[in-house]
């Protein structure tokens, strides 16, 4: 500001010369406002120099996404040092709530009842979508919801004969309680209703998809990232787990994937949490078979809801 | 200064030569500039004007500043007044919703009973209706009416705080509260159903498995939206902290460029008044050193071209007596010339001349001219008479001694022939007998009235010469008949060989 002041001072003893003296008045006030910009603008880009550790547990579905999302934010902030662990939902609630881990992931909604914490915070970084899937040999393309709880629940349907396909007996794959990917089968196509089938022991995506590959008439259910062509995905009322199906709210067989923190004062943290929101990780998640977060409309909620509810 | 320089060679005066006319070539130093309608104002108008505007800039500035501020203090204010409600409505909302678990509860411990009361369940069932009415249309009023993306204003804070992800991000929440509602509400229909239906197994094992997850979920969702608020409640805060960062910003843009503009204000005044002042200045100055054709260009109708006016015609006025003085001076200078070629006759012995008398003061002096010379004349004409008189005296003195020369010399001739021969000195013997002593007496007196008669007469020649030369000389004098007015000043010396020479008469 005083060179400021010296500047215009000078100016105005330049006006003794006076055309001269004037453009060059001009210049001289047009650098200082020039100056005072910069001046203001550097205010503003200062202060992104993040360092510490993060520690990442929970969610197996989510796992890839968080991993490369870590890895890329490590590059970018060299200061920082994200580590992910997988585990499963509940026990990344357990982590985070238990001041174990700095963000839980999950595939489900922290009970509020388990966990009162007030400060848990749910952030939503993506949707994953999830889809049937049975042995190669089984012919059928697509089942009903109600198909799909006569085979899971009531056991109405024990043979593949029963709706049109090869004479196989049909084998549910069932995962343990601590799965995400059950928790919202169960909520969303059974309707709560129990499974009864071949219980798994440990609840992974690629032991699903192992065993349902290895069993024939075997059909189970998983992550859309984790499908590949060992085993074969078929459709729900007709409708194939695709992102447009999802977004249009057609598709029933989804869910959020949620990153659970306890505040999110810390810069590190709030600054990875954002990084998830970003263009480049949702694209990055898209490519991995999630679905970026900002292709969720609202009516599709709704939508996928109705549908819902008209099949029970 | 350059200016000035530029214009001097347009306007560059002619050295005044005193004989020569010189109103003809006055010019105005200014080049008359365009109409100016700020110069028609007088300078207390302007001046009022200058400080309006300077007033009207900065208070411009002020107001823009303040309104922009009072702006971004009601945006926030609106901001948290639909945080605030909506956090209300949200948490009215997560009552509802316990509340709708506990009375599922209550409905389905009621129907368990051994004697179910009808009048209990059909009141629990009235009030999950209710409740389920009610959370549904807070949590749609809040999807249709409350979400950010529904208020640019409030998404154009959160991008202020560029904080835009925190849109998308409610939308996100606000669809999986709506989506776990929508799944806890059909399994609780379908336990209210199977309730009435008495289906109290298949209600149970629903309420257990089902109903009690998705509420916790619907719960767990609508939590995170409240918490979400309040997210959304420091990205608020940020975005008051970008805006009054920018509100400096515009502050000082905004004082720079009002003083910018209050100064081109009072410079355009300023050089309304100080460059014509200059100008005139300058003519006064160059007035000052003699270039009395300069001018003052008068522009505009204010004080300083009343100013200029009235210089002009000080200008005016100045040369005009100028000319006056010049014309008297001349006509004094032929006077003076006239005189002195008069006097220039008087030198030359011409006394009659009459200077012509004015009621100047060269026509006072030519009076007192006049008056010598008449003294001079009258007394030179006196002077003449005396030096004729004395002429004359002097011629008959001169007659006279010769006579007696002449007569002494013959009374020499008749005693020495008388005496010289033998008969004179016989004669003498024998007439009177008178001594040789007695003749030789005689004859010395004879001898002394011979040489006095002649010193008499080479006295009386020279006087006349003299009275001779002295009538020539005052008859050199034309002494006219004129009257007595003549005039001349100038012979001093002439005068002293004059009186030198009327003394010497008289001596």
């Amino acid at each position: 500001m005083s060179n400021l002041l010296a500047i215009i001072i000078r100016s105005t003893r330049q006006e003794e010369s006076r055309r001269s003296g004037r453009k060059f008045r001009v210049i001289v006030l047009c650098c200082s406002l020039a100056f005072i910009m910069c001046g203001c603008l550097n205010q503003q880009t200062t202060g992104s120099n993040l360092s510490g550790h993060l520690l990442v547990v929970g969610s197996t579905a989510l796992q890839p996404l968080t991993s490369a999302a870590a890895t890329l934010f490590d590059q970018l902030h060299p200061g920082s040092h994200i580590v992910v662990q997988g585990g499963g939902s509940l026990s990344g609630l357990d982590a985070v709530t238990g001041h174990k881990a700095d963000i839980g992931d999950s595939d489900v909604y922290a009970d509020p009842a388990v966990y009162p914490d007030p400060n848990l915070t749910d952030h939503i970084v993506c949707v994953i979508p999830f889809t049937m899937i049975v042995n190669p040999d089984v012919s059928i393309s697509s089942l009903t919801t109600q198909q799909l709880i006569d085979i899971f629940s009531t056991g109405k349907y024990h043979n593949w004969l029963q709706l049109g396909g090869p004479d196989l007996p049909i084998v549910p794959v069932v995962r343990p309680g601590t799965s995400g990917t059950r928790a919202t089968f169960r909520k969303y196509i059974l309707g709560g209703r129990d499974e009864n089938g071949e219980l798994l022991q440990t609840d992974s995506s690629l032991t699903v998809r192992a065993t349902v590959a290895h069993t024939p008439g075997a059909i189970g259910y998983l992550a859309l990232s984790v499908l590949d062509s060992s085993v074969k995905a078929i459709a729900i009322n007709g409708q194939m787990a695709t992102p447009q199906n999802i977004e249009n709210g057609t598709y029933a067989y989804w869910g959020y994937e949620h990153m659970y923190t306890l505040g999110d004062d810390n810069p590190l943290l709030a600054a990875y949490l954002d990084f998830m929101l970003t263009p480049q990780i949702q694209q990055l998640a898209q490519k991995m078979g999630y679905i970026p977060i900002a292709n969720m409309k609202l009516p599709s909620a709704n939508l996928a809801v109705t549908e819902a509810r008209t099949t029970l | 200064m350059n200016q000035s320089m530029s214009m001097k060679p347009q306007t560059t005066p002619r050295p005044i030569s005193s004989g020569t006319q010189i109103s003809s070539t006055r010019k105005p130093l200014m080049p008359p500039s365009r109409r100016n309608l700020v110069l028609d104002l007088p300078i207390a108008g302007r001046l009022t004007l200058g400080f309006l505007l300077a007033g009207l800039i900065a208070a411009l500035v002020a107001g823009i500043i303040g309104v922009q501020r009072s702006q971004s203090l009601s945006r926030q204010a609106s901001f948290y007044q639909s945080l605030l409600n909506t956090n209300t409505s949200l948490t009215t909302g997560a009552n509802f919703l316990e509340l709708m678990n506990t009375e599922t509860h209550a409905l389905l411990t009621e129907a368990q009973s051994s004697a179910p009361s009808q009048e209990t369940m059909t009141t629990d069932q009235q009030a999950i209706t209710n409740l389920t009415n009610q959370y549904n249309s807070i949590l749609t009023s809040y999807v249709a009416h409350d979400l950010v993306s529904q208020h640019p204003d409030q998404s154009a804070l959160l991008a202020e705080a560029n904080r835009s992800l925190q849109i998308s991000q409610q939308q996100t929440l606000a669809g999986s509260a709506l989506r776990t509602w929508k799944v806890y509400e059909l399994s609780q229909q379908q336990i209210v159903q199977d309730v009435t239906t008495g289906q109290l197994q298949d209600a149970q094992m629903l309420e257990r498995a089902q109903a009690e997850p998705t509420n916790a979920d619907a719960l767990s969702a609508i939590r995170s939206l409240i918490q979400f608020d309040e997210r959304l409640a420091s990205s608020v805060q940020e975005a008051a902290q970008v805006e009054e960062q920018a509100q400096i910003i515009t502050t000082i843009i905004g004082s720079v460029i009002a003083f910018l503009c209050i100064a081109l204000v009072g410079l355009f005044i300023s050089n309304t008044l100080v460059r014509r002042l200059r100008y005139l200045r300058e003519v006064t100055q160059a007035v000052e050193q003699g270039q009395i054709n300069m001018r003052v260009a008068v522009v505009g109708r204010d004080e300083i071209a009343d100013v200029s006016a009235s210089v002009n015609a000080m200008l005016e006025t100045i040369v005009g007596l100028l000319d006056e003085t010049r014309s008297q001076r001349d006509a004094l200078t032929n006077a003076a010339e006239h005189l002195f070629s008069e006097m220039r006759v008087v030198t030359a012995g011409e006394l009659r001349v009459n200077a012509p008398e004015h009621t100047d003061p060269i026509g006072m002096l030519a009076d007192a001219f006049n008056f010598t010379v008449g003294r001079f004349r009258r007394f030179l004409l006196r002077s003449q008479s005396t030096v004729e008189q004395a002429e004359l005296i002097a011629r008959r003195e001169m007659e006279r001694s010769e006579q007696f020369l002449k007569a002494i010399r013959s009374v020499q001739v008749t005693t020495s022939t008388a005496t010289t021969p033998l008969d004179l000195t016989s004669k003498l013997h024998r007439e009177t007998s008178v001594s040789e002593l007695e003749r030789e007496q005689k004859q010395e007196m004879i001898r002394q009235s011979i040489l006095f008669a002649q010193e008499m007469l080479s006295l009386a020649r020279h006087l006349a010469k003299v009275m001779r030369e002295m009538r020539v000389g005052i008859a050199d004098f034309q002494l006219g008949a004129l009257p007595d007015r003549r005039k001349g000043t100038q012979g001093e010396h002439q005068q002293e060989f004059l009186g030198v020479e009327q003394k010497t008469p008289r001596r």
